[in-house]
């Protein structure tokens, strides 16, 4: 998983909101943000369009230099930060979804982990990814050096 | 657990709460962070998207315990004590 910039196929709107998101999340949390990967079905572009009755939102996950599965006692600071940035831009047509994990990511379903390891885009990072998804990450380079895609 | 009451308080908040406040109504659940942050209930807005990650990181698979459901629990008690207040 390389960093990489915010997709082009996202509304401007949007991309501000996620810009503005991860970049208040890095100024103020910087001492234990340690990586932000926008997953899911934006992450694939395989979004639901603006003119559906439900749009897709955009799901990034937050990882925290921590091992309190609730990322306390920081949670409710986080929060805050994620709807400060959102009071900037209330005309982004999609819902910017920020989930929270630890570094272990031990609590993680091992599917959903696979999935971020293969679609996920990696917005920032401090340091090497936490090994639930670095390990991850090597079996799939390694399987696609072979040939071998999903 | 975290599923049920989720569905049951986001219907609770967008449309009763907000009608019995502001006499105002709303069909969609989606979008409910900008409509309470358009209402100027800025906090209440921070208390929804803390228990919305409750919930999330449920449907994603991550493996909830007393403190998942005690965080939920205490974040809905938050957010009716502000509907009903």
């Amino acid at each position: 998983m390389k960093m990489a910039p915010i997709p082009a196929w996202l509304d401007n709107a949007t991309s501000a909101l996620v810009e503005e998101t991860l970049s208040m999340l890095i100024k103020r949390h910087a001492n234990i943000l340690l990586a932000v990967i926008l997953f899911g079905s934006v992450a694939r572009h395989e979004e639901r369009p603006l003119d559906d009755s439900c749009p897709s939102d955009v799901d990034l996950l937050a990882i925290f230099d921590t091992t309190d599965r609730l990322v306390k006692p920081y949670r409710e600071d986080i929060f805050a930060t994620i709807i400060d940035a959102c009071a900037l831009h209330l005309d982004a047509p999609r819902e910017v979804n920020v989930l929270l994990s630890d570094r272990t990511m031990q609590t993680w379903d091992a599917m959903f982990l696979d999935n971020i390891a293969h679609d996920g885009i990696l917005l920032y990072a401090r340091g090497s990814l936490p090994a639930q998804l670095a390990a991850r990450q090597s079996l799939q380079e390694r399987l696609e050096d072979k040939g071998v895609t999903r | 657990m975290q599923q049920g009451y989720s569905s049951r308080d986001s219907h609770f908040l967008s449309c009763h709460a907000t009608l019995q406040k502001y006499q105002q109504h709303r069909d969609k659940h989606q979008g409910l962070t900008a409509y309470l942050m358009g209402l100027g209930e800025q906090r209440l807005a921070q208390w929804w998207r803390n228990f919305e990650d409750v919930r999330q990181a449920g449907f994603y698979g991550n493996q909830a315990g007393e403190r998942e459901v005690q965080e939920a629990l205490d974040l809905l008690e938050r957010i009716r004590t502000w509907a009903t207040a």
